[in-house]
């Protein structure tokens, strides 16, 4: 198999990483070890001055004042002592340690800065790579689900017209055909509206927010979808209390809730109920999308909102979709100033999805 | 009694069309709509052909090929799936699936491909030698058994090992080209590489030949193809 190209960019920023850090260890090592070299240098310099001098003071030993004026300007880091003995001068002494002690103080101080700077940067690309890595990871899964939900009705669709154009079927046979090719083409339809409104949420495109009836919107939103539901044997009940507004937008939010039902419906398993129930509590409109299927386990409660998260594996895919419903619905809501929340007790119990919107205050509100 | 095929497709809009159009054309058909069910149907009905949706509840069409080879089933499987890379065809057809159409498909050919799938069953069960045991060199083959009782003991043969011995059998004495044994063992373009013919010779001169290097009944006939001559 092919590394990723993510796979391949974090396998040279681990190299690269490991040479910069030790290229820098590398640097201050070697800055101290030029002071300490300086340092000696200056010291064998000294000691070389010393003995010419102590030459000197033996040819001419029966001035010691001119000695004096001569030393100093030969030498302007020694001095004759008190003892008739040439030594470096204490304050040239101390001048060389001061010099040594700054340079090991500036490289420690540039080199920890250095060091620093040098882990944040690896630590910030890091998180970034991983992140990257994950998301191609769930991207993969989007392209193989989105290729999967837009291809089957497509295939159904050529399918059942060459069937129309080469056979002779009953008016009844006939009638069958039309319906399911109208409920390919409003899955396809659905589909490419999602991947659209994805685009455009990604995309940060502002929408003007406005007063809306919730209740109302939220009918309108599943008119339709509730009859292609109860076709196909799943129950609705609905219990929405009327007169709540919030500040959103009537087209995505009616995409919040079909796409929350959509997901109850998928995951309602033998029950077939899902419950829709529109009420407030404390300045907030609530939203209760209920079903009583498979659940969620916990450890998946948390990324079921990621973009492109599926639960489970793509060969195996027991359920329709393509991990944008969700996410969509979670990027909305958060658009309207909103939260939305899943819970489950487990496998097995049903889930609960609640949107809670704030509430215009003004707009006859209980 | 008409063939019967096993569409296993967990999109009822697909199996159903796929079930109408089969039956027009004089099949019987049914309908599988997850993974673990195909195995267990195809194990206990063993319909003629299967075709196979890829990703499946339960099982993915892969395991389920899988699956139902390492139980002995010979049965001729097609997949058919949106999964249309080089890299899933590859697997597919080495997991021992025989046929490999992506979607959207059109209907016609994949009825086309049922039956030239069924053609080459037919043609391997017919004779000669179908039933009995073909002998030459101290080597005996039953086709019906998959199996050969060679100077090494008993040997299991795979599916393509026996159709491409049967082909040459049947033109002994002849040439028998690389088209030839791709149309009648594969019999669709594109699979396999020339290589995999190259080893499946391989494999049966190391079965029946005294000494692979120098074969005295699988010949190679250089720019030309292969030929078989029972005597040494």
């Amino acid at each position: 198999m092919n590394l990723s190209s993510s796979r391949k960019h974090f396998l040279l920023y681990l190299i690269l990483s490991a040479f910069f850090l030790a290229l820098l260890v590398w640097w201050i090592y070697y800055q101290v070890r030029e002071g300490e070299r300086i340092t000696t240098q200056q010291e064998a310099v000294w000691e070389r001055e010393i003995a010419v001098a102590h030459h000197w003071l033996e040819e001419h030993l029966t001035d010691c004042e001119a000695f004096r004026v001569w030393l100093a300007a030969t030498y302007p880091d020694l001095e004759l002592t008190e003892l008739g003995v040439v030594a470096v001068r204490t304050e040239a002494r101390g001048a060389l340690r001061e010099t040594a002690g700054r340079r090991v103080r500036m490289f420690a101080s540039e080199g920890s800065v250095l060091i620093l700077l040098l882990i944040a940067a690896v630590t910030y690309v890091y998180w970034t790579l991983r992140k990257e890595i994950l998301l191609e990871r769930r991207q993969s899964t989007f392209l193989s689900a989105t290729s999967h939900e837009l291809k089957t009705p497509l295939t159904s669709l050529r399918l059942y017209l060459d069937t129309l154009r080469d056979r002779k079927l009953s008016e009844e046979k006939q009638k069958e055909v039309f319906e399911i090719m109208g409920q390919d083409l409003t899955r396809l339809s659905n589909q490419i509206d999602e991947l659209l409104q994805a685009q455009a949420v990604m995309g940060k495109r502002r929408v003007v927010l406005e007063e809306i009836e919730l209740a109302k919107e939220t009918e309108a939103a599943l008119a339709q979808d509730r009859v292609y539901y109860e076709r196909q044997g799943f129950e609705l009940r609905m219990k929405l209390e009327a007169g709540l507004s919030a500040l959103a937008d009537s087209r995505q939010w009616q995409l919040v809730v079909k796409n929350l039902v959509e997901n109850a419906v998928k995951y309602s398993g033998e029950a077939r109920v899902v419950e829709v129930k529109l009420s407030h509590s404390s300045g907030r409109a609530k939203l209760e999308v209920t079903d009583f299927g498979i659940g969620i386990e916990h450890a998946e409660l948390k990324r079921i909102f990621d973009s492109f998260y599926r639960i489970g594996n793509e060969d195996t895919r027991s359920t329709q979709g393509t991990g944008l419903g969700l996410f969509l619905v979670r990027a909305i809501v958060k658009s309207f100033k909103g939260t939305v929340m899943a819970a489950s007790s487990g496998l097995g119990r049903g889930a609960i999805f609640t949107v809670e919107l704030p509430l215009i205050k003004d707009a006859g509100n209980a | 009694m008409p063939e019967r095929i096993l569409i296993v497709e967990d999109e009822a809009h697909l199996a159903d069309g796929i079930k109408l159009n089969l039956e027009a054309e004089g099949f019987s058909a049914e309908i599988a709509a997850n993974g673990l069910q195909a195995i267990a149907r195809i194990l206990a009905d063993e319909p003629s052909v299967v075709i196979l949706d890829v990703m499946l509840p339960g099982a993915s069409g892969f395991k389920v090929c899988e699956q139902v080879r390492a139980q002995g089933s010979r049965v001729p499987i097609l997949y058919l799936t949106a999964r249309g890379s080089e890299d899933d065809r590859v697997k597919g057809l080495e997991l021992g699936g025989d046929d490999y159409m992506t979607k959207p498909f059109s209907i016609k050919e994949l009825i086309q491909r049922v039956r030239a799938i069924l053609r080459r069953e037919e043609w391997y069960r017919s004779s000669p030698g179908a039933s009995d045991l073909f002998e030459f060199g101290g080597n005996k083959v039953d086709f019906a058994a998959y199996k050969a009782y060679t100077r090494q003991g008993e040997i299991e043969l795979t599916q393509k090992e026996c159709m491409l011995f049967k082909l040459l059998v049947e033109n002994e004495g002849n040439v028998v080209d690389r088209d030839k044994i791709l149309d009648n063992v594969w019999g669709y373009d594109r699979y396999p590489s020339s290589r995999t013919v190259d080893n499946l010779i391989f494999r049966l001169r190391k079965y029946f030949e005294p000494d692979p290097k120098e074969p005295v009944y699988i010949h190679t006939v250089y720019g030309a193809g292969y030929r078989f001559t029972r005597e040494a």
